[in-house]
């Protein structure tokens, strides 16, 4: 027993069960405090399946080989173009929504194979390099949304002088999944909404990612990410099998984003995606990944878990701290601190 | 010989390209934006003595082989506590205390704390060798977390503060910001350095200029005694810029408009006195340790330095040097933003330090403070540049976000394109190199 539990302590490792206790802790807190669990419980379900498919982009890039894709925001600027895009030309409902995955999807790929080239120059720094490119690339679509000729009012300022900073969905396409065969549960307490469509999007990309480690591209890729030299001995091309995974990874973001605006009802530029990638990140980790191994699995059970902390850590925060933002602290601190716990397992001396 | 002369030119422009490359944009910057010399330099000036100091903090640990020290936060984060400490002593048991006594309070309460984030950032790192750069920018994150909770939350939550006029409404919690002027009440630590002595920049020049030919002739002295060559080219050069400005200090045209330009001459001894120090910190026996360990982790390993104990060090430095220039910016602007002072410490200062023509594994105090003249400059004219070029402000700010980002991210791109070459070559020169290579790889 005593053996066990240590094996499990190893491969969970402290602070993933510090955020389960902590998790555990807060929903047996908001229990006590009378707060409405099933609500949030619903709440947790949209925001899992909102933030799943950038969560899921992080695969293609760990096993790859390229580690945490802090560049995620490249694919989610290609996101946010198709968006933008499927507004002036006035599309609405599913076809809008379509259009706009369509597009990003295929102004992500470019991107991410061009990405992916850089990032085989620089081996062993990637991370680094990646967040400030990542970072680079947002300063610069700033001056290009200030710049974009676009003139669709639900676009732009009504003063001039570029894009919104949000744009709003309600009339295009805001919530077209989640609405999409969603039925009601009865609770004691309420009524939660199960977002169907989210959920349904969500298995088919998680789906086709398991599809694709699966193929022979995807598993030379996995090989090729774990050990470049046997994969070389192997016959395969380490570097064109990087450049898929980040093309992926660097397509999928794009989908993230568009999954994410419908359910959040907006579209946000300019600084907004900045740190959207750290998040995602974070949510893979406390799956269970590491720098160089994931699985959908460790997806889906480390979205729910952020996202419960968050949901659930406002209004019990609320409750205990009325002043302040305690939940938004807890984020920080929690979705930075396994990000470097993930750091300190996996280098070690090894990027050199 | 005019080929030679013709190379060492073309040299000379590649070694320093992207501080000329930045010289252009400044210039044209100014230009286009039509502003007046007589603003930019009072504005470079202020900037120059609240930003430099946190600039240079930043090159010990370059040196030291561990690239642009994105972790100079928790340094900051240790300075804006002691500010917080410090103001609330002053408003309730000190109020008469002097400014610059109060200044150095600060620095007595902050020492130890820079000192103990430092410690704990060097162990992290040594946890981390080759992802040193990531991790201290995810380290200045997770205690910007850690630092909100302990200023919103511990803060009067857990610890007691009697001092309401410091914290938000509910007694829980700091205010967004402090205003730390001197008032009828209580001195302030705004401008507790600054103030001390300020000069017109035409009388600062008279005695710099003063200052380098006694330095000139004690050195000359010297040179006597000891027989040692002391006077250097860089002295006649140093030299020659002293006369010109000791010269044009003296113009009627010069003098009216350096007018409104004054010196806080303190503030500017203390900048020119870590310049020095860093100097001779290099020239020091630890000093050559951390350029060793910057070299060669292996070969400093096997030469006797104790590695992981140099690399900490270098971070403890790093951290308490960039605590006391947070502490300088802080007095400086004389308003205290709670949550905001700290978070682009590390951006600006690392992009300033770039600009310079520094790189991840190598810096200069020279360069630093290039950088940060070039930097400020183009910071302070793209604004009003992007007005006038495209009629919209928010251009120019965009653009100078745009530059920090894009000039890290050149640089750690270039950095890692040339080891990963030098790995390369390595790897090609044969198998028993190869070997070496992959020791050095998983040392």
């Amino acid at each position: 027993m005593a053996d066990r539990l240590k094996s499990v302590y190893q491969n969970l490792g402290l602070p993933r069960i510090i955020i389960i206790l902590f998790f555990f802790a807060l929903l047996i807190s908001a229990g006590l405090l009378g707060l409405n669990v099933p609500s949030m419980f619903g709440d947790v379900l949209v925001r899992v399946g909102m933030n799943g498919v950038l969560v899921l982009a992080m695969i293609p890039s760990i096993q790859c080989g390229i580690g945490l894709n802090f560049g995620l925001s490249i694919g989610i600027i290609a996101g946010l173009l198709g968006g933008v895009t499927s507004i002036q030309l006035g599309l609405t409902g599913f076809s809008g929504f379509i259009f706009a995955i369509a597009l990003g999807v295929f102004l992500s790929i470019p991107l991410g194979i061009l990405y992916g080239m850089l990032l085989n120059r620089i081996k062993g720094a990637e991370m680094t390099v990646s967040t400030y490119v990542g970072f680079s690339v947002i300063a610069l679509m700033n001056i290009f949304w200030l710049l974009i000729p676009f003139n669709s009012p639900s676009l732009i300022f009504a003063i001039g002088g570029g894009l919104r900073v949000t744009v709003d969905l309600s009339s295009f396409y805001k919530h077209i999944l989640n609405d999409f065969l969603a039925f009601n549960i009865n609770t004691p307490s309420g009524v939660i909404t199960f977002p169907t469509g989210l959920y349904l999007f969500l298995a088919l990309c998680c789906f086709l990612v398991w599809l694709f480690l699966r193929s022979k591209p995807g598993i030379a890729m996995s090989a090729a990410g774990i050990n470049g030299k046997f994969a070389l001995a192997a016959g395969i091309n380490e570097n064109k099998t990087r450049i898929l995974g980040t093309t992926l990874s660097t397509a999928l973001s794009a989908v993230g984003i568009i999954v994410y605006a419908q359910s959040y009802g907006f579209y946000q530029l300019y600084n907004a995606p900045l740190m959207m990638s750290f998040a995602a990140a974070a949510g893979v980790l406390i799956g269970g990944a590491s720098v160089t191994r994931s699985k959908i699995f460790h997806v889906l059970i480390g979205t729910f878990l952020f996202q419960g902390l968050l949901v659930l850590g406002l209004p019990v925060a609320n409750e205990l701290m009325p002043e302040g933002n305690l939940s938004e602290v807890i984020r920080i601190i929690v979705s930075n601190g396994i990000i470097l716990y993930a750091l300190t397992k996996s280098q070690g001396g090894k990027n050199e | 010989m005019n080929n030679t002369t013709g190379k060492r030119i073309l040299n000379f422009i590649f070694d320093y390209k992207v501080p000329i490359l930045f010289l252009a944009l400044s210039v044209a910057g100014v230009l286009v934006s039509k502003q007046s010399l007589n603003f930019l330099f009072l504005e470079l000036l202020a900037r120059f003595g609240r930003d430099t100091f946190l600039v240079i903090a930043l090159i010990i640990p370059v040196i030291t082989g561990m690239g642009l020290n994105f972790s100079i936060v928790v340094g900051a984060m240790a300075a804006q506590v002691a500010v917080f400490f410090v103001t609330h002593w002053l408003q309730t048991g000190i109020p008469t205390c002097p400014a610059p006594l109060a200044f150095l309070l600060c620095v007595l309460v902050c020492t130890p704390l820079a000192i103990l984030f430092g410690w704990l950032a060097g162990k992290l790192f040594n946890k981390i060798k080759g992802a040193e750069m990531i991790g201290g920018l995810i380290l200045g994150y997770f205690s910007d977390g850690l630092y909100q909770f302990f200023f919103l939350f511990v803060l009067g939550g857990i610890i007691p503060i009697v001092n309401k006029t410091l914290m938000l409404a509910t007694g829980i919690g700091v205010k967004n910001s402090v205003d730390l002027a001197t008032n009828k009440k209580f001195t302030g630590l705004k401008y507790s350095v600054d103030n001390i002595l300020k000069l017109p920049l035409v009388d600062c020049l008279k005695y710099l200029f003063a200052a380098v030919v006694i330095l000139g002739i004690v050195m000359a002295i010297l040179q006597k005694l000891k027989g040692k060559k002391l006077i250097t080219t860089t002295y006649w050069f140093l030299l020659a810029i002293c006369t010109i400005f000791f010269g044009l200090s003296f113009l009627p045209s010069f003098i009216e408009f350096a007018k409104i330009l004054r010196i806080p001459v303190v503030t500017y001894l203390l900048i020119g006195g870590l310049c020095l120090f860093i100097e001779w910190l290099l020239k020091t026996r630890l000093g050559q340790n951390m350029r060793a360990v910057g070299q060669n982790r292996v070969v400093a390993n096997s030469a006797g330095i104790n590695v992981d104990r140099t690399r900490v060090i270098a971070i403890i430095i790093s951290t308490v040097l960039a605590s006391y220039g947070q502490l300088l910016y802080i007095q400086n602007l004389g308003v205290f933003t709670t949550y905001g002072a700290h978070t682009n410490v590390a951006l600006y200062s690392i992009a300033a330090l770039l600009v310079g023509g520094a790189s991840v594994y190598k810096a200069t105090v020279k360069q630093a403070i290039v950088g940060v003249l070039l930097f400020h400059t183009l910071f302070i004219v793209s604004p009003l540049a992007g007005q006038t070029l495209m009629n919209d402000a928010m251009i120019g700010e965009y653009f100078r976000v745009f530059i920090c980002y894009g000039v890290i991210a050149m640089s750690l791109v270039m950095h890692a394109w040339k080891k990963k070459k030098e790995k390369k070559a390595l790897n090609g020169a044969g198998d028993s190199s190869a070997v070496s290579a992959d020791l050095l790889q998983n040392e």
